[in-house]
C-alpha cells in the first residue's frame, strides 16, 4: 500500500466518521461520547475485514478526496475532541462560495459541454497556478485563515505528490465539497429570502395598521 | 488578540509562499509536449498476395470481446480481450493468449487482470472489467489498459494500468488513472494507445455518459495522467482511434455516439502532435455507432477497419484514404451478412450460415455446431439471430505483415492475417470514388 493509498484512505475513513459524529449530535449526545462516536467509527472503517474494509469500499465509489474536503472533515470529526470553536462564518462563506464557483465551472465542462477543458489546467499550467497565488492574496488580505490553509495545503500536497492524481484540481475540489458549498449557499439563501419575506411581510402589515 | 491575529497571518503567508513555490517548482518541471514517435518503416515488399483467418478464442458458450493485440519482442503476437458468461458480469476476466507465427498458432488463454485482483491491488472496491487495450513500448514493456468499475454500469467506469518488461509472462499490480474529477468516473478505453517520442504514452479515452465525448490523455512512466486533450463535445463522437501518420499529424477517427441518422464516422486530425486538434466534421464513411480502428501505412495512406453499414454490425470492411480522409476507397469486405437482414427467420438457416463461418475462419474445426450454439446464445433475439463482426484492433508487424483481430458473433475473437500484397490486389481491384 503506497502512500497516495493511505490518504485515500484516511479521507474514506474521515467521511465514515463524520458521519457517525454527525448522527451523534443529532441524538445530542455530549462531546466526549461525541469524540469516541468518530474514533469508534474511523476505527471500523478500517478494520481488516475480507475483501476489503469499509473505507476501501467506500473509496471505490467516492474516489480519493481533496485536501479541502480533508481538512474540513478532520475539523468536524476532532472539534468534539479537542473543542474548538466553530470554523469563522466569514470564512465559512468564502470557502462556500469558492468551492461552488470552482464546481460549476469545472463540472460542467469537464462532463463534455463543449471543447474547451478546464480540468486541463491542472496539469501544471503555469496561469492557473498564476491565478491561484492572485486568489491566494486577496484571501490573505481578507484574513480568512482557514481558506488560506485549504488553498495552501492544497498545492503544497500537490506539488508532493502525496495523491493518487496529478491535477491540482483533485487536490483543491472534489463533488463531495462542491455539494456542501452548493447546499450551504442555497440554505443561507433561503434563510435570507424567508427572513426578507417576512420582514416584507410584517412592514406591509405594520403598514396597513398604520394606514387603517 | 492583535499578537495572535498577527501571528496566524504571518503563518498563512508562511504557508502560502512555500505551497506556491513548490507548485510553481512543479509546474516548471513538468514534460514539455513531444512528438509521436514515429514508426519505423516495415521490412520487405508488398510479396504474393496472402490472406489467413483463425479464431483466437477457443471457448465455447462465453463472451468475447474487445479484443487488442501487441507483436512481443521475439516476433509473436499477444492478443487480449474481456471473457465471461456476459459483458459487464462480475465474473469477466482480462484473458491473453500467444501467437506463434512459425506455427501459426495461438496458445490457450490465460487469465491477466479481473475484478478480485484488481480490487486487492487497487485497495478499493471493484465489480467489472472490460476493454483491454495494450501496447508495447520502444523500451520492451507492455501497457495494458483495462476499465474497472466500481459502482453500476459503464458510467462509473475508471481505467486501471498494468505493465509487463517480460511480455505479458507477469504483470505489475494494477494502478489506477485518474481521468476525470467527478469520482473519477466515466473514462473508458478501447483505441490502440500510441507511443510519443519522449517516452510517454499517449491513450484514446472516451466518456460514455450522455452521448460520449473523446479525449487523449498522456501518461508518464510512472503510470500517471500527466496531460489530457479533449477530441469532441458531448455528442460529438466518441471512442477514438488515433492514427499517427507523421512525428506530428495524427488522425483521430471517432464512432458517432449521439450522432443523428444518417451515422458517419468522425474525423479530427492535428499537426503539432496534439496541441491543438480540429474541430471534428463527418466523414463519407457510414458506421452504425461501432468500433472503428486505423493504421498509417506509411507512404501518406490510412488503412482503417470498421463496420461501414448503416445498422446493426453485420459487415465488416477494410478501408483506406490517401487524402486524410476526405475521401475513402473500399479495399475489401471481410465480413457481409446484410442479406440475412432482410430474409425470414429461420433457425436451421442461421445455423447452416454460422458452421460455415465457422469453417471458413478455420477449416479443422471439428465441431462446428459448438460455434452454433455460442452464437445463438448471444445473437438471437426476437424476431430472428443477427450476426455481429465487430470492434476490430489492427496492427503491423516489424515484418510487415497485417494482423487483425475484432468479435465473432461476440462470442469469439477472430484473426485475420494478410500481406502488402493483398491489400494492393484489393486497392487495384476497387473502383476509385470519393464516397
Amino acid at each position: 500500500m503506497g502512500i497516495a493509498d493511505l490518504v485515500g484512505f484516511a479521507g474514506a475513513a474521515l467521511v465514515i466518521a463524520a458521519v457517525g459524529v454527525a448522527t451523534g449530535r443529532l441524538a445530542a449526545l455530549g462531546r466526549p461520547w461525541l469524540g469516541l462516536v468518530g474514533a469508534a467509527c474511523a476505527a471500523m472503517a478500517l478494520l481488516p475485514v475480507v475483501p476489503l474494509p469499509l473505507a476501501g469500499s467506500l473509496r471505490g465509489v467516492t474516489g480519493d478526496l481533496s485536501v479541502t474536503t480533508l481538512v474540513l472533515l478532520t475539523r468536524f470529526v476532532l472539534r468534539p475532541a479537542f473543542d474548538w470553536k466553530p470554523l469563522e462564518a466569514r470564512s465559512a462563506l468564502a470557502l462556500q462560495c469558492l468551492v461552488t464557483a470552482g464546481g460549476l465551472l469545472l463540472y460542467p465542462l469537464t462532463l463534455g459541454l463543449g471543447l474547451w477543458d478546464p480540468y486541463r489546467l491542472g496539469y501544471g499550467e503555469l496561469w492557473f497556478l498564476g491565478a491561484l497565488v492572485a486568489l491566494a492574496a486577496v484571501i490573505l488580505f481578507f484574513d480568512l485563515f482557514f481558506v488560506t490553509v485549504c488553498l495552501a495545503l492544497g498545492v503544497l500536497a500537490w506539488s508532493l505528490g502525496v495523491f493518487e492524481s496529478r491535477n491540482l484540481w483533485d487536490h483543491l475540489l472534489d463533488p463531495l465539497v462542491f455539494v456542501w458549498g452548493l447546499s450551504a449557499l442555497l440554505l443561507r439563501s433561503a434563510r435570507a429570502l424567508r427572513r426578507a419575506t417576512r420582514r416584507g411581510a410584517i412592514g406591509f402589515m405594520s403598514g396597513a395598521e398604520s394606514s387603517s | 488578540m492583535r499578537g495572535r491575529g498577527g501571528r496566524r497571518r504571518l503563518l498563512a503567508l508562511g504557508l502560502s509562499a512555500l505551497a506556491f513555490g513548490a507548485g510553481f517548482k512543479t509546474a516548471f518541471e513538468r514534460l514539455p509536449p513531444s512528438a509521436f514517435l514515429a514508426t519505423a518503416p516495415a521490412e520487405g515488399g508488398p510479396g504474393e498476395p496472402s490472406f489467413r483467418t483463425a479464431f483466437v478464442s477457443r471457448q465455447h458458450d462465453v463472451t468475447a470481446h474487445a479484443a487488442s493485440l501487441v507483436e512481443l519482442g521475439d516476433g509473436r503476437l499477444r492478443a487480449f480481450w474481456f471473457s465471461g458468461s456476459h459483458e459487464g458480469a462480475l465474473d469477466v476476466e482480462i484473458v491473453s493468449a500467444t501467437f506463434d507465427p512459425e506455427r501459426e498458432t495461438w496458445s490457450e488463454s490465460t487469465v491477466v487482470a479481473g475484478p478480485e485482483t484488481t480490487e486487492r491491488a487497487l485497495w478499493r472496491h471493484v465489480t467489472k472489467v472490460g476493454n483491454p487495450t495494450a501496447l508495447r513500448t520502444t523500451d520492451g514493456t507492455l501497457w495494458l489498459f483495462y476499465v474497472t468499475v466500481s459502482v453500476g454500469g459503464w458510467g462509473g467506469s475508471s481505467v486501471s494500468l498494468i505493465r509487463s518488461s517480460d511480455d505479458g509472462e507477469t504483470w505489475s499490480p494494477p494502478q489506477r488513472l485518474i481521468g476525470t474529477p467527478f469520482f473519477n468516473f466515466n473514462t473508458m478505453v478501447r483505441g490502440a494507445p500510441f507511443e510519443y517520442a519522449d517516452g510517454t504514452v499517449g491513450l484514446p479515452a472516451y466518456q460514455s455518459l450522455l452521448r460520449g465525448f473523446s479525449e487523449v490523455l498522456r501518461i508518464d512512466s510512472s503510470g500517471a495522467v500527466i496531460d489530457k486533450q479533449r477530441l469532441s463535445r458531448l455528442g460529438g463522437g466518441s471512442q477514438p482511434a488515433i492514427v499517427p501518420t507523421s512525428e506530428n499529424g495524427a488522425l483521430a477517427l471517432m464512432r458517432p455516439s449521439g450522432q443523428p441518422a444518417p451515422r458517419r464516422v468522425l474525423i479530427s486530425s492535428t499537426r503539432d502532435a496534439g496541441g491543438h486538434w480540429t474541430r471534428p466534421g463527418k466523414t463519407s464513411l457510414i458506421n452504425p455507432d461501432a468500433g472503428l480502428e486505423g493504421l498509417a501505412l506509411g507512404d501518406g495512406r490510412v488503412l482503417v477497419a470498421l463496420n461501414d453499414v448503416d445498422v446493426e454490425r453485420d459487415a465488416l470492411s477494410l478501408v483506406v484514404t490517401d487524402d486524410g480522409g476526405k475521401s475513402w476507397t473500399t479495399v475489401h469486405l471481410l465480413e457481409d451478412q446484410r442479406a440475412a437482414r432482410s430474409q425470414p427467420a429461420d433457425n436451421d438457416r442461421y445455423a447452416r450460415t454460422v458452421e460455415a463461418l465457422a469453417r471458413a475462419t478455420d477449416d479443422s474445426i471439428a465441431d462446428p455446431s459448438r460455434y452454433v450454439t455460442s452464437s445463438r446464445r448471444f445473437m438471437c433475439w426476437e424476431p430472428r439471430c443477427h450476426f455481429e463482426f465487430s470492434y476490430p484492433f489492427l496492427i503491423r508487424t516489424t515484418t510487415g505483415e497485417f494482423h487483425l483481430l475484432y468479435t465473432w458473433n461476440r462470442a469469439y475473437i477472430k484473426h485475420v492475417r494478410f500481406n502488402q500484397g493483398w491489400l494492393d490486389e484489393g486497392l487495384a481491384g476497387a473502383s476509385r470514388g470519393d464516397r
